[in-house]
């Protein structure tokens, strides 16, 4: 850390890994700045796939809008690392043009908006068939590309080809997404509907996911209290 | 930093989550490091003016609750923010103008400890209540709270699901029921019973944690202020 200090100003902040000197009485003592996180995670296997906390859940079939994208908050809580994706399809669509497909979409945290950011990962998904797992490396002519991810919080985003019920979506009432958005309404947030993400400005599928996320006034909720985030998990490496 | 951690450090010691800062020598002076900042953001941001739920507040099945006496439930606030509202929600309305006191205890331990603030509200008819804070919001600093609420009478309000688990894992209980039918895990700890309505002045009593823990802690939402 000694590169570090020589312009420290008043009051720095200290990075994770740093080493800083304590002064006491006469002496300075070390002390490892690393150990103040602790672990929210057991860690990741390789090759084993994951959901995140915010959006798993018990699940039904759902719609996905083609026109609106659509993001949902979640907490990375230890660096994660995967090279692919699934999604879960409920209503399978072969001889589409495209098939019944789903982009995927992984975005930073607008810290002063509360809101996606920029895209820093995107894949397709095919859903061919109903009641089945697709993951994204099974796309023909299609590569995944190696993501990590560091601790933090992140938004998943999706636009989806089709508009009819294609797609397994977790309840929104459950999962700790529901208490990273908020709402406008008090009534939203005290009754059944619970809002658990966002949408984003209009678009077709063609166009995909926004490289930057546009201001939004809209939540992903229903009647029903059911969101529109569907059911997916990551293949850690 | 306080001089108490660092009076039993080692040489290689681990700092403590409360340590605000630590003094870092450079060039034969002493300067001042925050530590606070370390921790990883676990929440994308509050919006001013919208309302939230944080972890361990939600909730949505229909309960009665027991007049007189004081439940309170363990949320956790992942960032430091000001609220100007508190509310509540009544599915059942009680009798004719009754009321019920709802608020924030901060923690003690585990456990609930002084009032941070609480207001009253009428509970004889259904719907949302509030209380309004915006004349003097309130901060919340990162950390553990507990939302109280104390009733004249015995309305139905929407409460903490013994199923959630953000509450039924941080209370925990000596009985455990996997049957749906029956309670899940307890949401919350109560008090003992007051002698009248009156005895609360207004403002949540002073909270002594006795062996009842409950599963019917009403459940609440606050609002960000703008």
């Amino acid at each position: 850390m000694s590169s570090k200090l020589t312009d420290l100003p008043e009051a720095t902040t200290v990075a994770e890994a740093d080493q800083v000197m304590i002064r006491r009485a006469s002496d300075y003592l070390r002390a490892l700045v690393s150990l103040f996180r602790k672990p929210r995670h057991p860690g990741y296997v390789a090759g084993r796939w994951y959901k995140l906390a915010e959006t798993s859940g018990a699940f039904s079939a759902t719609a996905c809008s083609a026109t609106l994208p659509t993001a949902y908050p979640v907490v990375v809580t230890r660096t994660m690392s995967f090279d692919d994706v699934l999604i879960y399809c409920s209503t399978g669509a072969a001889g589409q043009t495209p098939n019944r497909e789903i982009q995927v979409g992984i975005y930073t945290n607008d810290e002063a908006n509360a809101r996606p950011g920029t895209l820093i990962f995107s894949t397709k998904i095919d859903g061919t068939a109903g009641g089945a797992f697709f993951e994204a490396s099974d796309k023909s002519g299609q590569t995944v590309t190696p993501t990590t991810l560091e601790p933090g919080v992140y938004w998943l985003a999706f636009i989806s080809s089709s508009l009819s019920n294609g797609w397994g979506a977790f309840n929104a009432n459950e999962g700790r997404g529901r208490s990273l958005v908020g709402h406008t309404d008090p009534d939203f947030i005290l009754l059944s509907g619970i809002p658990n993400g966002l949408y984003g400005a209009a678009t077709t599928y063609v166009a995909g996911l926004p490289s930057t996320w546009a201001a939004s006034s809209n939540f992903v909720v229903t009647a029903s209290a059911t969101s529109q985030c569907p059911v997916v998990a990551f293949k850690a490496t | 930093m306080a001089d108490g951690p660092i009076s039993t450090l080692t040489s290689l010691a681990r700092l403590a989550k409360a340590d605000a800062f630590v003094e870092i020598l450079q060039g034969g002076v002493n300067k001042k490091a925050r530590l606070s900042k370390v921790r990883q953001p676990v929440h994308p941001g509050f919006v001013p003016g919208r309302w939230y739920q944080p972890d361990g507040l939600g909730g949505g099945t229909g309960s009665g609750v027991v007049a007189l006496q004081t439940s309170a439930r363990f949320f956790y606030v992942s960032r430091d923010i000001v609220i100007d509202k508190l509310a509540m929600q009544v599915g059942v309305a009680s009798a004719a103008t009754t009321r019920a006191i709802i608020g924030i205890y901060n923690d003690n331990g585990g456990v609930p400890g002084s009032v941070l603030c609480s207001g009253e509200v009428l509970t004889d008819t259904t719907g949302r209540k509030e209380v309004d804070f915006t004349g003097a919001p309130v901060t919340l600093l990162t950390g553990l709270y507990w939302w109280g609420a104390f009733f004249e009478s015995t309305p139905q309000v929407t409460v903490a699901s013994p199923f959630d688990p953000v509450p039924g894992n941080q209370i925990g209980g000596t009985t455990v029921s996997l049957a749906a039918t029956t309670s899940g895990m307890p949401t919350g700890y109560t008090m003992n019973a007051l002698g009248s309505y009156a005895a609360a002045g207004g403002t949540l009593p002073a909270f002594t944690v006795n062996a009842l823990r409950v599963t019917n802690c009403p459940n609440g939402a606050v609002r960000i202020d703008s």
